[in-house]
């Protein structure tokens, strides 16, 4: 099992290795250059910004102090920004983590609900009523969803009631948080309930559960004890890969509600072309993404017995 | 040296004028009881583009310069009303007879705050001297370096000081500007320059004070609220990078008892829906606003707003790449006859915007409030460009096209390129359905993000494309020098030797009227040559909630100046 | 106990044709499959809003009066029904069904010339994904050990790599069109369908039939094509269902990003992008073309799960 980890480990740092190597020569070949603007700049000028950031030297030379700095935890200076790259991540990302948890935990506690509802009263009106949200959340494209819910919610709602339940923008309270969360968690609700009724319904045949019957357990108990807990595994295993993503924002999401999230930055530092903005998006957004991998990929050893680690 | 001071003294009569165009902003809604406006008593949630750095003199963007306006004070500063130079942190200024040296007295007893309203120091001379220098230190790498090179040796020293081979040795002391003592500030220049105000009204120009920035250190500097200090109507509290600023009212400000406003949040937006629900909502207290919310708004009967920054737009075409269509001036001439700019304004943008009459825009004239009507004076009283398309001059040139590059319509191959946004491709989308229906060219577009635009643009790739120009100053040399054959934003390879000769001697033609004459000529080669399309001149709309009364600008040279707002009660 | 006469019985012997005859008709799996699929309503409505959709898409634009790129300057964002009135156009007398947008174009004409666009660009879509995945994750899984490892990690730099990075690279070497974004999609839309074929796979090799055939001597190739991706049919087709609706949000990001197909062509997803920049005060289009997308990424999934149920094995009767 350890050397297991180990193994993984090291493949891991690997392959965020050869992920940075790879982004950092492709976005040299991005068209322009990062100082380029509407009005021209003169030679001396673009020299000494080049030199600012480290651009004059030869390319191979800027990868391996790259690289070098990134081994000390320092992502460099952001050229839109003109300052640490290292703080505008840590300092978007709370946002877009707080953001992201909200709309996991939404998601997957509506979810789950919904699911085991409708698996447990399969055929009824709650089946369907479930199933209805779950096709809402796969087929509504988020930034539709998003503008319809901000003039629905945000704006008709208030003018209806004249008090401000939801607010239509912005971030710091928590009614702000309120509509990006539904809109961000609706999808991942969605795979969620749809997972969730299958999984149930294949538990709920199970023999143990009409053991459980057997011996007179009451209904809640059967379904808190061993259907539900049992039906749970495969959405676990199923959100590991979500959180990365949906932890580190959406562009979509956070420019609708005005958000000042990591999402943003995504777009934006490939838009204007700075470099070290890109690096760190990229190392940040491929490290958590592996480590999530990793970190499912041990829980499946630790959920189903049936699956062996590989050594 | 008669001669220049009587430029001089001109200059200061075409500034006057320019006065006329600036209007007093007053609210034309207030009291109507439509948008009320945010509910924070004494703030208002203003709209703000970009803002992404806040080191006065790294900054780049107008909007940025806006903040800066309202949180340092230049030595002067352009009236609100007016939009004339007016004092700021200079309270009087004196000049040499032959214009070169400039002696400012800096006004006393001014402060610098932090972010949290506290006194930490006096505003002296020699905080212009110091951030003067940063701005001409290489190692900031400052684009707007340029504003600090009209001092005498500075342009010798930035070179000097970049490694610039064979640049001959010159020290920062030997630069043209020095504190004689803390209150007073003496400029020496290197030419005689007529506007040379409006430079240190240049937002990059702002004062540091020394002290704060070796505590916070270089890299630190600008990059928070804490890490700055201010001497302006408003102190910086709060900053969250691309999303909101928020600044708050200077108690030791000099002019603090006329400012009215207690906080301004300046909010970045991306998406046009969500500002306007915002403001909607009563979140927002000034958005801009496109064409068909404007006629939204018309129809509720709230009157929208709208300025107009000096931004003329128009078409760069390669001129000098006889493999591309486009090069071959009659198919310009032809495109240009096709357009009809008044249906493209009417269509895409839908608000004031005005089709080019002449290329120059927002500039002042000699004995005209603008230089634009001596241009269209000139010309028998037409403007340059055709309002509505004139499909039989189209028709002509364009068969005069065919003929020269020996194809038939289908043949032309055009491609406009355009940077993404919604309203760039409404537009080249207009553009492109105009030329098929008037001369049969069925044209491409190709979107591209703004950085591979510009890339392809400086490297000549690309047949059409649309750009824009805003003035740096109030001077036709601002737009026209533009094309002159070695100019960097001269982007399309155009190179006329007699279009150079005007503009070599404007720049030493003494006699005010004369040299207009000698723009008037250049802009009548413009049109003749085209190696731009001028399109439409740019009107930018934007509506303001009941709350503020009056008092606000939005103006050419200053997006915004919210200083002196009046809100209602 | 009585006795039974021999003579009450005859021998009827074999009639060589009855005894060939068989009472129920024999099935193969796909044969089954699509037997119970049709009895699912559910499954057969979605087929035939699919089916609509791409017959309207194919022929609707061949048929309008409008052209989908023709501006009309007087029926700017005219609402449904407007009769157009313009002389000087092909389309006079005739109705804009939907309206038209800002700049005067018939929406009705642009909804199904963007639904070739988007239909195209999600079918292509997925069936790339279908292969790409297939194989990779056949392999992968099938193989194990060190070579799966190092393809697993493989999808994660790939996947790590940022999207537009990849778009505007491609759109600098191909010229921006439809095949482009098929491309761009493709490269990383098949990862998930890697990962899943492989995470089956290993389930699966685990089986008694799978031994047998390796015992058989049968080689990797006719293992992974012959035995193991049949298998994973079932849940392959559901991924299917699902990176169709994917493509097609994808699609409409690069047009939010303004990164989509070549003007004046449209998507659904640029379609519903201008729709939405106006939606407040002309609301019918955003609408049509999001009820568009919703439909069919609606019908794509129901059919999937319809897809799923019947084929699999447990339900079989």
């Amino acid at each position: 099992m350890l050397r297991y980890v180990i193994k993984r480990l090291v493949y891991a740092i690997l392959t965020l290795f050869v992920l940075i190597t790879l982004v950092f020569f492709m976005m040299r070949m991005l068209p322009g250059d990062p100082f380029i603007g509407d009005k021209a700049i003169s030679p001396t000028a673009m020299a000494n910004m080049n030199a600012k950031y480290g651009l004059d030297k030869p390319v191979i030379v800027q990868y391996l102090m790259y690289m070098g700095n990134c081994l000390r935890g320092d992502l460099g200076v952001s050229i839109t920004y003109n300052r640490d790259v290292m703080g505008i991540i840590s300092e978007s990302f709370l946002v877009s983590a707080d953001l992201g948890i909200r709309a996991i935990i939404f998601a997957v506690i509506v979810g789950i609900l919904l699911g085991a509802v409708a698996a447990i009263k399969r055929g009824s009106a709650w089946d369907s009523f479930s199933m209805f949200v779950a096709m809402i959340g796969v087929s509504v494209p988020s930034f539709i969803l998003g503008a319809l819910l901000q003039y629905a919610l945000g704006l008709q709602l208030r003018k209806v009631l004249g008090i401000n339940l939801f607010p239509i923008q912005g971030w710091g309270t928590f009614k702000q948080t309120l509509l990006p969360a539904f809109a961000l968690g609706l999808s991942s609700l969605a795979t969620v309930s749809r997972l969730m009724r299958t999984s149930m319904l294949d538990v709920l045949n199970q023999d143990y559960i009409k053991t459980a019957k057997s011996k007179g357990l009451s209904q809640g108990k059967i379904l808190w004890r061993h259907a539900l807990r049992n039906a749970i595994m495969p959405v676990v295993t199923v959100m590991g890969p979500t959180v990365a993503s949906v932890l580190t924002g959406t562009f979509v999401i956070e420019s609708i509600f005005n958000i000042p999230g990591l999402g943003k930055y995504f777009v934006t530092s490939i838009k204007d072309l700075d470099y070290t903005m890109i690096g760190g998006t990229v190392v940040f957004y491929g490290g958590l993404l592996i480590l999530c991998t990793l970190v499912v990929d041990l829980l499946y050893g630790f959920i189903d017995p049936r699956v062996k680690l590989e050594e | 040296m008669k001669n220049r001071l009587f430029a001089w003294l001109l200059c200061l009569v075409m500034l006057l004028s320019v006065s006329a165009v600036a209007a007093a902003a007053t609210n034309p809604n207030a009291g109507l009881g439509y948008y009320p406006g945010t509910s924070e008593k004494g703030a208002i949630s203003v709209e703000c583009s970009t803002m992404s750095v806040m080191n006065p003199f790294l900054q780049t963007y107008s909007t940025e310069f806006s903040i800066n306006r309202h949180i340092w004070d230049c030595l002067v500063k352009l009236d609100s009303v007016t939009n004339q130079i007016a004092p700021a942190a200079a309270e009087s200024w004196t000049t040499s007879e032959d214009g070169l040296t400039w002696t400012f007295k800096i006004r006393e007893g001014m402060k610098w705050v932090n972010s949290k309203g506290e006194v930490i120091g006096d505003v002296t001379a020699h905080d212009f001297v110091f951030a003067w220098r940063q701005l001409l230190n290489p190692e900031n790498a400052a684009e707007y370096y340029a504003f600090a090179t009209v001092f005498k040796n500075a342009q010798a020293y930035y070179d000097y000081a970049s490694g610039v081979e064979g640049a001959p040795e010159v020290m920062i002391e030997d630069v043209g500007f020095r504190a004689e003592d803390d209150y007073t500030l003496v400029c020496e220049l290197e030419n005689y320059l007529p506007y040379f105000l409006q430079y240190v009204k240049f937002e990059v120009m702002a004062p540091v004070y020394e002290p704060f920035y070796n505590e916070v250190g270089a890299d630190k500097f600008g990059t928070s609220p804490d890490t700055l200090c201010y001497s302006g109507a408003f102190y910086m509290t709060e900053w969250v990078l691309e999303n909101r600023i928020t600044t708050v009212k200077n108690p030791y400000w000099w002019d603090a008892e006329n400012v009215e406003l207690e906080k301004i949040n300046w909010v970045k937006y991306t998406d046009t829906n969500a500002k306007y629900n915002a403001f909607l909502g009563g979140e927002m207290d000034l958005i801009d606003i496109t064409g068909d919310q404007r006629a939204m708004f018309e129809a509720e009967g709230y009157a929208p707003s709208s300025y107009q920054g000096g931004y003329s737009f128009y078409l760069y075409c390669v001129v000098d790449d006889p493999s591309r269509d486009i090069s071959n001036k009659n198919l310009r001439k032809a495109i240009s006859y096709a357009f009809d700019r008044q249906q493209i304004i009417d269509t895409v943008f839908k608000n004031d915007n005005k089709p080019s009459p002449s290329f120059a825009f927002g500039i002042a004239g000699v004995n005209t409030e603008t230089f634009s009507e001596v241009v269209v004076a000139a010309n028998g009283g037409e403007p340059l460009y055709p309002v509505n398309s004139n499909e039989e001059l189209a028709k002509e040139y364009f068969a005069k096209a065919l003929e020269e590059l020996g194809k038939t319509a289908e043949e032309i191959d055009i491609t406009f390129m355009t940077s993404e946004s919604t309203q760039n491709e409404l537009y080249s989308q207009v553009m492109q359905e105009q030329l098929r229906r008037v001369l049969g060219i069925e044209a491409k577009i190709e979107v591209l993000t703004i950085t591979e635009s510009r890339a392809r643009r400086n490297a000549h790739d690309y047949d059409l494309f649309a750009g824009g120009w805003g003035p740096d100053y109030n001077d036709p040399m601002t737009d026209l020098d533009l094309w002159q054959t070695d100019n960097g934003n001269n982007h399309t390879g155009y190179s006329n030797a007699e279009y150079d000769a005007l503009i070599e001697q404007a720049r030493v033609e003494l006699d005010p009227v004369a040299r207009e004459q000698l723009f008037v000529e250049c802009e009548k080669i413009i049109a003749e040559d085209l190696p731009v399309i001028p399109m439409y001149w740019r009107y930018e709309d934007f509506v303001v909630s009941e709350k503020m009364v009056d008092g606000y600008a939005r103006l050419p040279f200053q997006a915004y100046n919210l200083i002196y707002t009046k809100l209602a009660d | 106990m009585e006795h039974i006469e021999k003579s009450r019985f005859a021998h009827v012997g074999a009639n060589a044709h009855d005894r060939e005859a068989i009472s129920r008709p024999s099935l193969t799996f796909t044969q089954d499959a699509m037997r119970r699929l049709w009895k699912n309503k559910v499954a057969i409505v979605c087929i035939v809003i699919i089916l609509l959709l791409t017959v309207m898409s194919i022929f609707a634009p061949m048929f309008s009066k409008f052209d989908y790129r023709e501006q009309h300057y007087g029926h700017i964002n005219a609402p449904m029904g407007t009769v157009c009135d313009d002389e000087s156009v092909a389309g006079y007398g005739h109705v804009h069904i939907f309206g038209t947008d800002t700049l005067g174009r018939d929406i009705f004409t642009r909804i199904w010339m963007g639904g070739r666009v988007s239909l195209t660009i999600a079918i292509v879509s997925a069936l790339v994904d279908l292969v790409l995945g297939s194989i990779y994750g056949g392999i992968s899984g099938y193989f194990g050990g060190t070579l799966d490892i190092i393809m697993m990690r493989l999808l994660e730099i790939i996947n790590g790599i940022p999207y537009l990075i990849i778009v505007i690279l491609l759109m600098m070497i191909l010229r921006p069109g439809m095949i482009t974004i098929i491309i761009a999609y493709s490269l990383v839309g098949w990862i998930p369908m890697a990962r899943l074929v492989r995470g089956q796979v290993v389930a699966l090799k685990q089986q008694e039939y799978i031994a047998a055939a390796e015992a058989m001597g049968a080689s990797p190739t006719r293992i992974i094509a012959r035995h193991l991706l049949p298998n994973t049919l079932s849940v392959v087709i559901v991924r299917v269902t699902l990176s169709i609706p994917s493509a097609i949000f994808s699609e409409a990001y690069l047009s939010y990003i303004g990164l989509g197909i070549p003007l004046p062509m449209c998507s659904w997803g640029s379609l519903a992008q201008l729709g939405i920049e106006n939606f407040r005060i002309y609301p019918s289009q955003l609408i049509i073309p999001a009820v568009c997308i919703s439909l069919t990424m609606l019908a794509f999934n129901m059919f999937g799960d319809g897809l799923r149920d019947a084929f699999d094995p447990r339900l079989r009767r």
